[in-house]
This record gives structure tokens, sequence and C-alpha cells, in this order.
């Protein structure tokens, strides 16, 4: 028996094409890019976890651009400061299905939903933007100086 | 390759030195005793131009700060006093190495015997730390407060650092029944005026009887299990941070300008 039989799987199932940056790609990017501009004063992490199912009100969103809605993946993004005794503030999270998109991000009691990378990347934009992040980082900036 | 720098800073603001050391000779690892820059005034000014930038390791250890330019996750805590931290090094494809700094009691405010104690308490730590890690891959790093030659630093109760490779291959020795393993302390050879290195890390003229007036308190000792990634032309007396020199007119550790301590350096070929 050859490779070729004894391998079903389709040999372009492995060659990524036009494919969107995953949100954890795009959150990990952004984690490294806030160190290099503190620093390293005020770092990010993301942390990631796998949940039953999806947020219950985000299940349809899903089910209809054709996504999973069991075995969400949730991930933290979370500002540290290791000059601070490695003090950890969890600045929002990102929920979305084995796919990928649509993703759902929580953020100070509000919830964004995007289906696309780019509207993800406009959620980051506000999210990052927003007065509440300016204060924690620069807080946590200022106390690791002091 | 990982270069090490451990250095007393004496309570001095000297991060700007430090900063230019690590970049003149490609420190990756800083380990500082006396440190009083917090931590956020140490990480800018050592990341103005470090590339990779360093991040803060932070713990419990008061006695020792680190500075390393990998991740937390690289350089994980195993166990910590307030004198001693030690931490597993795991690089990615290279062998973990247990890294264990320390800032010993001052002669100022122990006896030999309170010095002795206090080694022979880290020997059972580390011992203990290796049964349960599962290797013997350990570098023990920091300001001993006592020379190689005093009893903490030799004894087999103690530290068992000896002079030569040759002896520390043969990886332990029996006293009175008891096993006891050994370190390489290569910083015998690092003694006196022979070479171009100064003759010992700290300078103290004592005015009793028995004066050394150079010290080398300021040591690094590795198993034998390191010994392979370990080359005694990688370890040197720092006299200078690559741009100015840390002597005074006289030879001496600078007071005025640096710490009352000399930086050792070091690499491990990993």
């Amino acid at each position: 028996m050859t490779t070729t039989e004894r391998n079903l799987w389709p040999q372009d199932l492995f060659t990524a094409v036009d494919v969107q940056r995953t949100p954890l790609a795009l959150l990990r990017e952004q984690a490294t890019l806030l160190g290099e501009q503190t620093k390293n004063l005020v770092e990010a992490k993301v942390t990631t976890s796998v949940e039953p199912s999806l947020p219950r009100n985000f299940q349809t969103l899903a089910t209809l651009i054709g996504s999973s809605t069991n075995n969400s993946f949730v991930q933290k993004f979370s500002l540290v400061s290791t000059a601070l005794g490695n003090y950890t503030y969890e600045l929002f999270r990102v929920a979305h299905p084995v796919e990928g998109y649509p993703v759902k991000v929580f953020f100070q009691d509000e919830e964004y939903v995007a289906i696309l990378e780019d509207e993800l990347i406009g959620v980051l934009k506000m999210i990052f933007a927003h007065e509440k992040t300016r204060r924690v980082i620069q807080a946590m900036i200022a106390q690791s100086q002091s | 390759m990982t270069t090490f720098l451990f250095w007393n800073l004496g309570g001095k603001p000297l991060a700007d030195r430090l900063a230019r050391m690590a970049n003149n000779f490609g420190v990756d690892v800083l380990i500082l005793a006396e440190c009083d820059v917090a931590p956020g005034v140490m990480l800018e000014t050592l990341n103005r131009e470090a590339v990779p930038m360093f991040h803060h390791h932070p713990g419990q250890c008061e006695r020792i700060a680190i500075y390393a330019r990998f991740a937390n996750e690289f350089l994980p805590l195993h166990y910590e006093t307030e004198r001693v931290s030690i931490r597993r090094l795991s690089l990615p494809d290279t062998p973990e190495i247990l890294i264990a700094s320390l800032h010993s009691p001052s002669k100022l405010h122990a006896d030999e015997f309170d010095q002795y104690e206090f080694s022979r308490r880290l020997s059972g730590i580390i011992q203990d730390s290796e049964g349960k890690i599962g290797h013997s891959r350990t570098v023990l790093v920091g300001d001993f407060n006592m020379n190689p030659f005093e009893d903490g630093a030799v004894s087999a109760g103690g530290l068992h650092g000896v002079m030569t490779r040759e002896i520390a291959m043969r990886e332990s020795r029996t006293v009175q029944g008891s096993q006891h393993p050994f370190f390489y302390n290569p910083m015998w050879a690092l003694f006196g005026d022979g070479r171009e290195d100064p003759a010992g890390t700290y300078y103290y003229a004592a005015s009793g009887y028995r004066a050394y007036f150079w010290n080398i308190f300021d040591q690094v000792l590795l198993r034998p299990a390191v010994l392979p990634y370990f080359r005694n032309e990688d370890l040197k007396i720092l006299t200078s941070d690559g741009v100015e020199t840390l002597l005074s007119e006289k030879g001496l550790p600078d007071k005025k300008t640096g710490s009352d301590h000399l930086p050792i350096i070091f690499k491990l070929r990993l």
C-alpha cells in the first residue's frame, strides 16, 4: 500500500489559504506590543480555557454562520505588572467557537460581537483606547516606579 | 549560550551602569543583591535599548532581585526564603538548570559559626530541591559574605565547594558515613594578582592581625552535572561597565560611582 493510499486526508487541508487570523493570534500579538511599548512595566497575558458551550445568547449567530456551538474557547486578556509582584488585572475576555469566528467580547459589563477579523480589530482598538484601560495601565506604570 | 551577571549594588542607584553592562556584555540574566531600585525604574532603564527586553521576576526573597531577557514562565520559582531564591531555568531545547541565588548574612551581623550554619542549612535546601526536581544541574550564585576557603564554603557539611573540576567530578565524598555532594568553585582561580582581573570582588583592609585585603565574597559554584556547559574562561570579575571603569585610581572598587563589590559575569553554554 502506498503512502497516498494510506493517507485519506485531502492534501490541501493543511495549507492555509486566505485564512483570517485567529482571535488568539490577534490577542497574543497585541499582548506582545503592549510589553514593548511599556518597556515591560505592564505586560499582557492571554490565557485560554475551554467552556462546554458558547454563551447562550451567542449560539444563534454562530449557528447562522455555520460555526460550532459546543466546546467554545474563552481567551482572557489580562494586564500584568511583574514590577508589582505579578499584579494582574483582567481587562476583557473573548469567547469564540473552534472555527475562530464569530467572537463575543466581554468588556466593562458590555458585550460586543465581531463576525470577521476586521470587526474584532475594531473592538480591540475601542477597548485599548477606552478611558478605563488608560487609567489602569497608567496607574500600574506609576506604582511600579515608586 | 546564556550569560549571567551577579552584582551586589550596595544599595546604590546603579540602574544606568547595569543597563550599560547588560547591553555591552550581552547579559541574559541579572541577579542583584542590595538592590533598592524600584522594579519599574529598573525595567525602564534596562529596556531603554535592550533587545530583547528584560522582564522582572518577582518573588518573596527580599535580598535578591532578578531580571531576565525572557518571560517568567522560563524561570519559575521553586523555593524562596528571605535570603535565598531557587528558580528553574527552562529554556526551549536546553537542559533545565536550577539557579540558586543567595545573599548570605554579613560578617557585620553574623560570626563564623552563624555563617557556617547558614551554609549548612542552604546545602540541605539545595539537596532537597534537587531531590524533588530530579536532577542536580545546579548553579549557586550570589554574595556569600565569605571567601571560598572559609568553613561554610568548603566543609562537607556546608557547601562543599572544591577548587578543581577533577575533584568535583567525583561528585561526592563520604564523611563519617554520610555522603556529601560537591560543588565546583571556580572562584579559587581568581584570587591574587596573577591575572588581569582584580585580586577579588571586595576589598577590606582590616586593622587586626589577619587581613586578606582582597576577598571573593561574590561567587558562582556549579554542580558537576553543570560542568559540561561551563568553561573557566567564561567567568570574569568585571572592572568596567563596558564604557567606564568600576575601579578607583588605586584599583579598588570605586564606591563613589559604583558599589563596594565588583560584579561577576559567567556563561553557560546550554
